[in-house]
C-alpha cells in the first residue's frame, strides 16, 4: 500500500512550515519597516527644526528687507536638502495690503509632512512675526526606500525559508516517514505472507533506539503474540478437526442457509458421497432420499437440522432411513442441535451440529429382540392355555371313559361316548401341538434315519397332498443319522406338507430332499440360537403362490395365518419353529411371491460327523482378490454376502437390483464373477441378467445362489442344469471353494 | 389283598379331576381321601399310612416336587402315582427324587390320563413287587 506524496506528512509539514515562516517574515519584515518609516519621517523632523534653528534669522532679514530675490535664493538651497518638496515665505502683519509671497518647488497633493513656522524678526530687540515659512517635506522618498527594502528583506527570507524546508522535509523523509512507508508496506502485505517476518528499518541502528525503533519493536512484539495466537489457533482448529474425525458418528455442520459447510469421513461413508458432493449440499434438497421410521419422505417442514435451524431448539434421537446409493436403506439416529447463543456469538452465524450413527444393526437386533420376546411370550401363554385346557380335557376324557364302560349294554349311547372321546382326543392333540411350541411337550431324541422316517409317513403325504400335486423324495446317499423325536418330526413334516398343498390350490409339485449340511461359525454368530456343526436337512419345497415378506416375518407366529377361518390353526409353522429349537436344530424360510416356498429344517447329527465330508472349520478357506459383483435384493443377506466376500480377500461391488447390476456391468470395472441370486425382480430374473451380464463382458463368471434348493431351481427351469449355484444359508467354506473353481476354471 | 381295604390320597388342585380319580379308584376297591391343601395331605398321609398315593406335581399353591422329597424323606411305603398335565419334566424330576430316595413304585403318567393306564398305576401300587410298572 503506497500513499500518495501529495497526501504524505512530508508535504504537510512543508507546507505548515512555509506558511509559518512566511507569516513570521512578514510581520518582522513590517515591524522592522515600520521601524525604519519612524525613524525617517524623525529625520525629517530633525531636518525641519534645523532649518528652523539655523537659516529662520537670514530668513527674516531678508523678509524684513523685502528682498525676494534673496529669500528666493535662500529657499531654493533649503530645498536641496533631503525630501524637501516646496518651500513658501509668506509675509504675516494685519497691515500689509500685499503681502509678499515666494514660493520654491511644487507643492504635491500625496503624503508629505507639512509644517508653518513662523518668521520672528528682531526688530530692535521687540521680537516681531513678519511672515510664515511654509515647508513641505515629501514622504515619497521613505516609501521608495521602504519597498525597496521590504523588497530586498522577503527575497532573502523566501529563499532561505524555501531552502531551509525543503531540507528539513529531506531529512523527514529520510528519518521518519520513508521507515513509515516502509512500516506501512510491511503491514499491507503481512496477511498474505507467513508470520514468521518480522518489521526491520532500512538503516543502520542507531546509537541508542529512537522511537521508531521502539514502535517496531513494538509491532515485533505484537506480531510475536499473533503468531503464537495463530498457531494456537492452528493447532486448536487440527485438534477439533481431528476430534471430528475421530468420532465414531457422522458429522455435519449446516450453515443459517440450510446448506452443509463441514463434514467428516465418516458422514461420507455412512451417505456414501464424498465431502466434495456433500458440502453445499442444501438439506432441503439432499442428494439422498431419507424417510422417517414411520415411512413418510423427509422434507423441509420435519427435516430434524431445518427443524433445529427453524426453532432453535435441539431435536435429538430422530430416526432417519437413509437410501444409500447400493439401493439399500441405512437406519440413523440423528441429532441436530443448534449452536449454543455463546458460540453463536464467536461464529458470529447460526449453525447447526447434525451428528448421527448407524443403527441399522441395533434396530435389526432390537426388532429379533422384541420378535424373540413376543415368541417368548406367546409361547408361555400358549403354555399356560394348552396346561389348563389340557386339564380340563383330562377330566372329560377321564369320565367319557368311565361312562363308556357303565354303557356296554347300550351300544347307541356308547357311540355317543366314543365320539366325545374321539373329539377329546382331537383336543389332546391340539393341546400337543400348544405345548410343542411353548417347547414344554416331551420329545424323545433318538438317533434316527431321516430317510426311513420321512418313508414312513410318505403314504399319508401323499393322501394329504391329493392327485393334483406330485411329490418327489430325494435323498443324499450318504445321508448321515440324526439326533431328533422321530414322531415330532413326522408332525413336523405334515405340518409342511399341509402348508404346501394348501399354497398349492391349483395343482403343483413338492419335494422333499435330505441332505447333510453345514452351518458354520460365522452364521451361528448372526443366528445365537445356532451351534455351529453338522446338521441333516429336510428341506420341503412347493411350486406354490410364496409369502410376501410381511407373510414370511410372522411366519412362525401362533395362530398367524393366512388361511380361511376353520381352514389352519395358525400353529402348523410354530410347531415346526418349536420342534426345531426343542431338538437344537434350526429352521429357515424361503420364500418369494409367485415362485413358491422352501422350507430348510435342520437337525442336530447323532454323531460327529466324519472327517473327510467336513469342511475344517479352523482351516483358511481358499480366498482371492478379483472383484465380485453381487446382486441381491435382501438388504440383509447382500451385506452378510458381501462381508464374507471381503472376508475372504474378494473386493466386492453391490447391487440391489438387476438394472443397478447392469450399470456397474456397463462402467468398465473388472468385474470377474457375478453372484447372483436367482429370483430377483417381476421384470429380470437372475438367468436374465446373468445372460445380458455375459453379453456385456464375455468373460464373465457366473455363480447364482438361491434360498431354495437347486433341485427345485433347476426343475423349475428358473436356471439350466449346467449352472453353478450355491444354496442359501451360504456358508463360508463352501462358497471359498466355489468360487475359487470358477474363477480357475481356464475359459471353455 | 389284605382285608382292610386299601386308601389312596389323591392331590390335584383341580377338584374334578380328584373326583375322576376318586371314582376310578373307589370302583377297584380303594378308600380314597382328596385333602385341599399341603398340611392336610401331610397330615393324611401321617394318619392313613396309605397304599397308593396320586399327585399332580404342578399346583398352584403346593410344590409338588417338594411333596415328594418330603414323602421320600419319610421312607413312605406307598406307590405313588405322578401326574403331569404342563411340564413333563417336572413329572420326571419328581419321579427321580422319589427314585433316588429308594421309593421303588413310581409311575409317572401325562394328562389326559387313558382310564386304563390309571387302573394300570393303581394296581401296581397294590400289587407289591411282583407288579410294579
Amino acid at each position: 500500500m503506497t500513499i500518495p506524496v501529495r497526501h504524505g506528512i512530508g508535504l504537510r509539514l512543508l507546507a505548515l512550515i512555509l506558511l509559518f515562516s512566511t507569516s513570521l517574515t512578514l510581520l518582522m519584515t513590517a515591524i522592522q519597516l515600520y521601524a525604519d518609516y519612524r525613524l525617517d519621517t524623525a529625520a525629517i523632523a530633525n531636518r525641519l527644526g534645523e532649518i528652523e534653528r539655523s537659516n529662520l534669522q537670514s530668513l527674516a532679514r531678508s523678509l524684513w528687507n523685502l528682498d525676494a530675490g534673496q529669500i528666493a535664493l535662500q529657499l531654493e538651497g533649503l530645498l536641496r536638502l533631503p525630501d524637501m518638496q516646496a518651500m513658501e515665505v509668506r509675509e504675516a502683519g494685519t497691515s500689509v495690503e500685499h503681502p509678499l509671497v515666494v514660493s520654491v518647488g511644487a507643492r504635491m497633493n500625496g503624503a508629505a509632512i507639512a509644517r508653518d513656522i513662523p518668521i520672528v524678526y528682531d526688530d530692535l530687540g521687540t521680537p516681531r512675526t513678519i511672515g510664515v515659512l511654509h515647508v513641505e517635506a515629501t514622504l515619497e522618498a521613505v516609501y521608495q526606500r521602504l519597498v525597496e527594502k521590504a523588497a530586498a528583506i522577503l527575497v532573502d527570507q523566501g529563499i532561505k525559508i524555501f531552502l531551509t524546508s525543503l531540507f528539513i522535509l529531506f531529512i523527514i523523509h529520510r528519518v521518519v516517514t520513508r521507515h513509515l512507508a516502509d512500516i506501512a508496506a510491511f503491514f499491507g502485505g503481512y496477511a498474505a505472507r507467513s508470520g514468521d517476518e518480522r518489521l526491520a528499518l532500512r538503516r543502520p541502528p542507531p546509537r541508542r533506539p529512537d522511537e521508531l525503533d521502539r514502535v517496531v519493536g513494538g509491532f515485533n512484539g505484537l506480531l510475536d503474540t499473533v503468531a503464537g495466537q495463530r498457531a494456537d489457533l492452528v493447532a486448536q482448529e487440527a485438534r477439533a478437526r481431528a476430534t471430528i474425525e475421530s468420532l465414531a458418528e457422522g458429522v455435519l455442520i449446516v450453515g443459517a442457509d440450510g446448506r452443509i459447510r463441514d463434514c467428516n469421513a465418516r458422514a461420507q461413508a455412512l451417505l456414501g458421497h464424498t465431502a466434495g458432493e456433500l458440502v453445499g449440499t442444501a438439506m432441503a434438497q439432499t442428494i439422498w432420499t431419507g424417510v422417517l421410521a414411520d415411512g413418510s419422505p423427509v422434507t423441509s417442514e420435519n427435516s430434524p437440522s431445518l427443524l433445529a435451524l427453524r426453532t432453535g431448539l435441539p431435536q435429538l434421537g430422530v430416526l432417519i432411513g437413509v437410501h444409500a446409493p447400493a439401493g439399500e436403506v441405512r437406519w440413523f439416529s440423528v441429532n441436530a442441535v443448534p449452536l449454543s447463543a455463546g458460540e453463536r456469538a464467536l461464529t458470529g452465524a447460526t449453525q447447526i451440529v447434525v451428528s448421527f450413527e448407524d443403527v441399522t444393526e441395533l434396530r435389526r437386533t432390537q426388532e429379533q429382540l422384541v420378535q424373540a420376546q413376543k415368541m417368548e411370550a406367546v409361547g408361555r401363554l400358549t403354555g399356560g392355555v394348552a396346561h389348563d385346557f389340557n386339564n380340563l380335557l383330562s377330566i372329560v376324557s377321564g369320565n367319557l371313559e368311565l361312562l363308556a364302560e357303565q354303557l356296554d349294554g347300550r351300544p347307541d349311547l356308547r357311540d355317543l361316548a366314543a365320539r366325545a372321546l374321539y373329539a377329546t382326543g382331537r383336543g389332546a392333540a391340539l393341546t400337543r401341538s400348544l405345548l410343542a411350541f411353548a417347547r414344554k411337550q416331551p420329545l424323545q431324541a433318538r438317533r434316527i434315519d431321516l430317510r426311513a422316517a420321512v418313508d414312513e409317513v410318505r403314504p399319508m403325504l401323499s393322501r394329504t397332498l391329493g392327485e393334483a400335486i406330485a411329490i418327489e423324495v430325494a435323498a443324499a446317499a450318504d445321508l448321515a443319522a440324526c439326533e431328533a423325536d422321530a414322531a415330532q418330526l413326522q408332525a413336523a413334516l405334515l405340518n409342511l406338507v399341509i402348508n404346501a398343498r394348501d399354497a398349492m390350490r391349483g395343482g403343483g409339485k413338492l419335494t422333499i430332499e435330505l441332505s447333510n449340511a453345514w452351518l458354520d461359525a460365522d452364521y451361528a454368530a448372526a443366528h445365537p440360537e445356532v451351534t455351529p456343526g453338522g446338521y441333516g436337512c429336510l428341506a420341503v419345497s412347493d411350486t406354490g403362490v410364496g409369502m410376501a415378506p410381511e407373510v414370511l416375518r410372522r411366519a412362525f407366529e401362533p395362530f398367524f395365518t393366512t388361511k380361511k377361518a376353520g381352514e389352519g390353526s395358525g400353529l402348523g409353522l410354530s410347531m415346526v419353529y418349536g420342534f426345531a429349537k426343542q431338538s437344537r436344530g434350526h429352521v429357515r424360510i424361503y420364500s418369494e411371491l409367485g415362485h413358491g416356498t422352501t422350507v430348510k429344517l435342520y437337525l442336530p447329527r447323532s454323531a460327529a460327523p466324519a472327517a473327510s465330508e467336513l469342511p475344517p472349520e479352523h482351516a483358511r478357506p481358499p480366498g482371492g482378490s478379483e472383484l465380485i459383483l453381487v446382486v441381491e435384493d435382501d438388504p440383509e443377506v447382500l451385506r452378510a454376502i458381501t462381508a464374507l466376500l471381503r472376508s475372504l480377500g474378494y473386493a466386492v461391488r453391490e447391487a440391489a437390483t438387476p438394472t443397478a447390476a447392469l450399470a456397474l456391468l456397463e462402467s468398465g470395472l473388472p468385474i470377474k464373477l457375478l453372484l447372483t441370486d436367482v429370483i430377483l425382480s417381476r421384470d429380470m430374473n437372475g438367468r436374465e441378467l446373468a445372460e445380458r451380464a455375459l453379453r456385456i463382458l464375455p468373460e464373465l463368471r457366473v455363480l447364482y445362489m438361491s434360498g431354495y434348493t437347486e433341485n427345485v431351481i433347476v426343475h423349475g427351469e428358473r436356471v439350466d442344469s449346467s449352472v453353478e449355484l450355491i444354496e442359501k444359508p451360504v456358508q463360508k467354506y463352501a462358497l471359498a471353494l466355489k468360487l475359487r473353481s470358477l474363477l480357475d476354471k481356464p475359459q471353455a | 389283598m389284605s382285608q382292610e381295604p386299601a386308601r389312596l390320597i389323591v392331590m390335584d388342585d383341580e377338584p374334578e379331576f380328584a373326583a375322576f380319580v376318586r371314582t376310578v379308584a373307589t370302583g377297584m376297591g380303594f378308600v380314597v381321601v382328596a385333602p385341599d391343601d399341603a398340611d392336610a395331605f401331610k397330615a393324611e398321609v401321617a394318619r392313613a399310612e396309605p397304599q397308593a398315593i396320586v399327585l399332580d406335581v404342578v399346583m398352584p399353591q403346593v410344590d409338588g416336587v417338594e411333596l415328594v422329597s418330603w414323602l421320600a424323606r419319610r421312607k413312605c411305603g406307598a406307590g405313588i402315582v405322578i401326574v403331569s398335565g404342563y411340564d413333563p419334566a417336572y413329572a420326571g424330576a419328581a419321579e427321580r427324587i422319589a427314585r433316588g430316595y429308594g421309593i421303588e413304585r413310581v409311575t409317572t403318567l401325562a394328562k389326559p390320563v387313558p382310564l386304563a393306564a390309571l387302573r394300570a398305576a393303581l394296581a401296581a401300587c397294590l400289587g407289591g413287587d411282583d407288579t410294579k410298572n
